[in-house]
């Protein structure tokens, strides 16, 4: 069943000029689909203008049959639904929680249901400090409120811009866990800004890729990320930082993400290669080695 | 992955890079390695660890080869896949596996009971410092 039919159009300024963003998309319901894409490729303006933040210039906003929004080029919009009268819950990066209001405060302000609110708290485990302020909670206790918030209304969508992005890599997995939990429990469909390509394999049935407005991708995780048409199984981007001579090999520095690497390359790669370069380091997937994380292995992520 | 259990007998270095000599009861094996933890010293415990998929057999081996670790070995059972064929090994330094394909299993005729020569690069194989007990 679809879900959300999106065929609209917007005008956005970008650092290298105006451009379009231009969706023509329909997503199924029940779903957890990832938008992702370099910054200012239009994902945020995206998800704004689903939850009616944002108006668009012209198009076609249809949710399970209902017309959210409809323009035709250079006219005022012939419906235009405001925030509160479409059926969407939305979570920024920042939890714009009530400071004054305890947690269960903050729910029972999006809808006066307590059975609702208290069957999110159980869910979300916040029900022993439903009478904490914001203040008193951690990053990831605040973001599970703000999740928890937007669910008061049993929205039909459920709209998330990097929710995750500024916690730890627990905290991270848990809070995802909840996400698969909500999206089971509820059947509301999500919508999840994401630059973690983990967090899209582990979580997304689609990848909505972005760049420049434009959708260039349309995907399963796993077709994104596992099954790209190369023998090198295991490849990463990185950034050499020094080349070394060792005995009668070399020896490159190579950052990748957060991660030092050193790799021993022969005289023929080396011929090619100096400080600075922007590289791929692969093996093949016969090569790696898998142990589990031990204490004593230092955790970049940590960083 | 296999693991051996060995002791530190040398260490050679030039650079960053280490030669590692060890010994495993009456077998002697050689890993080349870019780091070296301070604890790795001569007389030290340590495991050997590689895949089995950087083990290469060989029948009445004759002749120079230049692959540092030879293991003598019985066949003792072979999982067979179309293409690839998992063997397991028992030697003096205990058992361990060799991924091969299937069709050189044919070529060289292996099977249960057929003492073979496991042979591993220096730098395929792993150390790590043993459990501490």
């Amino acid at each position: 069943m679809i879900m959300v039919f999106a065929s609209l159009k917007k005008k956005l300024v970008g650092t290298e000029g105006d451009f379009f963003l231009q969706t023509d998309v329909e997503i199924a319901s029940g779903g957890i689909t990832a938008v992702a894409g370099p910054s200012g490729s239009g994902k945020t303006t995206f998800l704004r203008i689903l939850s009616g933040l944002t108006s668009p210039d012209e198009g076609l906003l249809e949710v399970e049959g209902d017309i959210w929004f409809r323009a035709t080029a250079g006219k005022k919009p012939e419906l235009d639904l405001k925030p509160q009268q479409r059926r969407v819950g939305v979570v920024f990066q920042g939890y714009a929680l009530f400071p004054n209001m305890s947690v269960l405060g903050n729910l029972l302000y999006a809808s006066r249901d307590m059975d609702m609110a208290e069957k999110l708290l159980d869910m979300v485990g916040l029900q022993q400090l439903k009478h904490v302020k914001p203040s008193n909670l951690s990053g990831g206790q605040k973001q599970r409120v703000a999740l928890a918030r937007a669910l008061m209304q049993r929205p039909r969508l459920l709209l998330l811009d990097e929710p995750l992005s500024a916690l730890d890599e627990s905290m991270k997995a848990m809070l995802q866990d909840e996400l698969l939990k909500i999206n089971r429990e509820f059947g509301v469909t999500i919508l999840i800004v994401t630059h973690d390509s983990s967090e899209m394999y582990k979580l997304c049935d689609r990848v909505l890729l972005l760049e420049k407005g434009r959708i260039v991708a349309d995907t399963s995780p796993r077709k994104l990320f596992v099954e790209r048409a190369t023998t090198q199984k295991f490849a990463f981007k990185g950034e050499i930082l020094e080349i070394k001579a060792v005995d009668a090999v070399y020896v490159a520095v190579v950052a990748i993400g957060n991660n030092l690497v050193e790799v021993v390359v022969d005289s023929d790669e080396k011929e090619n290669l100096r400080a600075g370069d922007v590289v791929v380091v692969g093996t093949k997937a016969f090569n790696p080695t898998v142990r589990k994380f031990a204490a004593k292995d230092f955790d970049f992520s940590k960083l | 992955m296999n693991r051996i259990q060995a002791v530190v007998t040398g260490i050679d270095s030039s650079g960053s890079l280490h030669r590692v000599s060890l010994a495993a009861g009456d077998e002697v094996f050689t890993a080349i390695t870019l780091e070296l933890g301070k604890d790795y010293t001569v007389g030290a415990s340590v495991e050997i660890h590689f895949k089995s998929a950087h083990v290469a057999l060989a029948k009445n081996v004759a002749g120079e080869v230049s692959i540092a670790n030879r293991v003598k070995a019985t066949v003792l059972e072979l999982q067979r896949g179309k293409l690839l064929t998992d063997i397991l090994l028992g030697s003096n330094v205990g058992k361990f596996y060799a991924l091969t394909t299937t069709e050189a299993v044919a070529r060289m005729d292996i099977s249960p009971g057929d003492t073979v020569t496991a042979l591993m690069k220096a730098s395929d194989l792993y150390l790590s410092k043993a459990e501490q007990q």
